[in-house]
């Protein structure tokens, strides 16, 4: 596990001690901030809980945007600049790379949301909301960032470089979001299958209306956990492939 | 050419399973024959050239072709099983047999055919130096087996979290608690009151309604709390007119007041978060005598039915607010022989609602007559009908300037009519017993105006009557005289009175009935818009106003104090320094503080780093 966190905490300081994840987080929250005020809170009178479901929905969208673009670079990045090598023959075992990346890009997430805190905050002060519509909200929020960051690691973990892994990782987070639409075109059972793959409206909706599902929580958690296998034996095909 | 032939199964079987697939699910009649034909002879030739070419080969590479064959043929296995059980060839009966094969077809050809593609790439990385590596063959398929039994297990972890699913709501819910107004008005009853819960036993909703009612019970000896079921007292049932659970009575004075809120917890959220005020006002309807509020009409008055014959924003909400306080409503006609023939003596209430035409006089002293018995009024005048409305707000010792009030820092948007300086909100409230829930709010309850003008005590009041502001606008208000929208010379920024209470005996001597008449109360507003629909209601500033105004008017001030508490969610309301505060704080200012922060921790971090280094 040590070597997970040695992982973790690497992918933390290359974040923190240089300007990109500073401004990526600040990007995300002015686009939040802009969204809320927009969107949520609108020009029209409504009810706090609906703004803060607004928010959340916004929220959503930058928080899938920002698991892009964190997640781009974790393997990319090492296999364009040829540390990957270094990384594959230090004694750590893919699966502790891929992990602890993982939890070092949502780690970031997690700051880059708690720094939208004082928006529901403020809404809290001017209206009737829950505590626990907020843990919620951002429960959801972080189960839908792992699992755009696992996506994103894995199209990271197969791209050459971090250019093809963000397109690739947009195409595939835009994928699972449309899933519901296209399962419209569908007939059953493959309609029921699709829309249950959408990630965003099928299982982050309760969440936005302060509701925690069992299913969902398993959903995102199992969602992420394939990716993540799958992405650590993306990284071990290099063994095999050639 | 060589190794294209080689590659052939790997064209030929993806190709063969998407034409199986659109032949099954999208194409019909002569199409589907054809296409699903195309396929299985795909899927035949991809197996034939696969097994070709393990014939062919020798050595490791032998036993790599070998495997992937295997792989082919479990693939064409699992297409057999799917075709077995559908309806057109009907090999496997409909029972749980059924639902195996289509649970165990989908995942047998995922392991096939994964694994297959992982090995033939394994073969075609080393193929080309002339020798296949057995252990990259098995590797790669081992790494996609891998990931399907992982997407199989996402596949049933996931079913049976649905099947198994559980949910939490943890959006705003609290059941109201009873209010010091409710806590009041139970401790000033004089007549028993006796409380119903139509619940069943052992009920989530009746251990939150009987914890409220108790603490009402509690706060007298008058009040009574019996549960009741339905199902089980029938008759008891049928007389109050229950016909499911889910239902409070309050019976009071041969009266019965139901209040409805469900036996599910999910469906009684609602009702739970507004039970305070609902149970507030049935305890108020069951208790008190009737009472009475007139509207004056024919004077083109803003009325309380739901359609508007003026363009104008109607009464219907403020109707709704004086049942909600026990009155019932009626008209005051001319054309029907009301206000001028007197005003009824039933009446507890008039209310003279944004007259745009003048009274006539014999109107004005039917209600100067009624004043004079101690009546009650409510006036509301907007400032463009100041002159048509001055001889009632004469009676009452004021005077409506007609100027409207334009305010430019403490402006409202509203819904459909945007912004304007002739919107806005005040918050300053004076200290007087018809506004005590204001007065104790702090400044956290703010009115709404609309194209409010000033009312002012008269120099020349009749000194028997009290003349009280009771609301100004704020300090940053003006008269607009020239109605530009704009401050301009001359015109000063400073709070003016916008609402006064009124109080004092119009009539010195006694009546023929040896009676001292009573005192007589009025509040008179600079606004008609402030008790309008979509604004009296929705914004608590203005219906608490109302409501501790109508309690003044019916002398209840000092019996029922305070409103009930309602767990309700509040609309969020725009103001424009608010808004402007809201938007660059939350848009720029927070942003840039992490930048800045982010930058020069991240600067000072490499500087440490650079200079240790050195």
């Amino acid at each position: 596990m040590s070597n997970v966190w040695w992982i973790t905490r690497r992918e933390l300081i290359h974040y923190l001690r240089s300007p990109l994840g500073y401004v990526i987080i600040t990007i995300a929250l002015v686009i939040d901030g802009l969204l809320f005020n927009a969107v949520a809170v609108g020009p029209s009178q409504r009810l706090s809980s609906v703004v803060l479901q607004d928010f959340f929905w916004c929220a959503s969208g930058t928080t899938m945007a920002a698991s892009i673009f964190i997640a781009m670079r974790l393997i990319a990045e090492e296999r364009q600049t040829g540390t990957l090598t270094l990384l594959a023959t230090s004694p750590i075992r893919d699966w502790q790379i891929v992990f602890g990346k993982f939890l070092g890009a949502l780690v970031l997430l997690a700051v880059m949301n708690a720094l939208t805190l004082y928006m529901p905050l403020l809404l809290m002060l001017n209206g009737k909301i829950s505590a626990g519509h907020l843990v919620a909200g951002y429960v959801g929020l972080m189960l839908i960032g792992s699992a755009a960051v696992s996506l994103g690691l894995l199209c990271s973990s197969l791209a050459p470089n971090q250019l093809i892994a963000a397109i690739a990782g947009t195409g595939v987070v835009l994928v699972f979001i449309l899933l519901w639409l296209l399962a419209r075109l569908t007939t059953p059972p493959l309609e029921d299958v699709l829309a249950y793959l959408s990630i965003h409206d099928k299982h982050f909706r309760p969440f936005q209306k302060g509701l925690v599902s069992v299913a969902d929580v398993v959903f995102y958690v199992s969602l992420s956990y394939v990716a993540l296998l799958a992405a650590t034996r993306a990284l071990e095909a290099r063994r095999w492939r050639g | 050419m060589i190794i294209m032939q080689k590659r052939l199964p790997l064209i030929l079987m993806p190709a063969a399973l998407v034409l199986l697939y659109i032949g099954e699910r999208v194409l019909t009649e002569t199409a589907r024959v054809v296409t699903l034909s195309a396929g299985g002879l795909l899927l035949l030739a991809a197996i034939g050239t696969s097994a070709m070419r393990y014939v062919r080969a020798s050595g490791d590479a032998r036993g790599a072709y070998l495997r992937i064959l295997l792989h082919y043929m479990v693939a064409a296995a699992a297409v057999l099983l799917y075709f077995a059980q559908t309806k057109d060839i009907a090999l496997v009966p409909a029972g749980s047999a059924q639902t195996i094969i289509q649970v165990v077809w989908p995942a047998l050809l995922l392991l096939a055919i994964a694994p297959a593609v992982a090995m033939e790439r394994a073969v075609a990385s080393t193929e080309r130096a002339g020798m296949v590596e057995t252990y990259r063959v098995v590797a790669g398929a081992r790494a996609a087996r891998i990931v399907v039994l992982a997407v199989i297990a996402f596949a049933g972890v996931n079913y049976a979290a649905n099947v198994w699913n559980h949910k939490v709501d943890l959006s705003y819910f609290k059941t109201t608690r009873p209010s010091e107004a409710t806590l009041g008005l139970a401790r000033s009853l004089t007549v028993p009151v006796e409380v119903l819960l139509f619940y069943p036993q052992a009920n989530e909703v009746l251990d939150h309604v009987q914890t409220y009612v108790d603490a009402v019970a509690a706060a007298s000896d008058r009040v009574t709390v019996r549960v009741v079921d339905q199902a089980l007292d029938i008759e008891l049932a049928k007389e109050l007119k229950v016909r499911n659970n889910g239902f409070i009575i309050v019976r009071a004075n041969g009266r019965n007041e139901q209040i409805k809120t469900e036996v599910e917890l999910d469906n009684a959220r609602n009702a739970l978060k507004t039970l305070d005020v609902d149970f507030h006002n049935r305890l108020l309807k069951a208790v008190r005598p009737p009472r009475l509020a007139y509207f004056t009409t024919g004077h083109g008055e803003r009325d309380y039915s739901v359609q508007s014959t003026d363009g104008r924003a109607t009464l219907a909400d403020f109707r709704t607010l004086l049942e909600s306080q026990g009155f019932s409503v009626e008209r005051l006609s001319v054309a029907e022989g009301g206000a001028g023939t007197g005003v009824p003596e039933n009446a507890t209430l008039v209310v003279v609602a944004g007259p745009t035409r003048a009274l006539l006089q014999g109107e004005l002293d039917a209600l100067r007559g009624y004043l004079e018995r101690g009546g009650r009024m409510l006036v509301m005048v907007d400032p463009d009908d100041a002159a048509v409305a001055q001889p009632i707000a004469d009676m009452l010792g004021v005077k409506i300037t007609g100027v409207p009030l334009a305010n430019d820092k403490n402006l409202v948007r509203l819904p459909d009519r945007g912004e304007s300086p002739y919107f806005w909100a005040s918050n300053n409230v004076a200290s007087h017993d018809s506004v005590p829930t204001l007065g104790k709010a702090f400044g956290r309850l703010p009115l709404v105006f609309i194209n409010a003008g000033s009312v002012v005590k008269k120099p020349d009041a009749p000194p028997a009557l009290s003349v009280s502001p009771t609301l100004r606008s704020m300090s940053d208000s003006w008269e607009d005289a020239n109605r530009n929208n704009k401050l301009d010379e001359g015109e000063k920024r400073e709070p003016h009175d916008v609402a006064v209470a009124i109080e004092g005996h119009y009539a010195a001597a006694k009546t023929e009935e040896g009676k001292t008449p009573g005192v007589a109360r009025a509040i008179v507003t600079g606004d008609s818009d402030l008790a309008a629909t979509g604004i009296v209601m929705s914004l608590e500033g203005n219906h608490t106003f109302f409501v501790d105004g109508l309690r003044w008017l019916a002398g209840e001030d000092k019996q029922v104090v305070g409103l009930p508490e309602s767990e309700k969610d509040v609309a969020i309301v725009h103001r424009k320094e608010k808004d402007t505060v809201w938007f660059y704080g939350t848009s720029f200012l927070v942003p840039a503080a992490v930048l800045g922060l982010g930058l020069t921790a991240s600067r000072r971090s490499r500087r440490v780093t650079r200079e240790m280094k050195e």
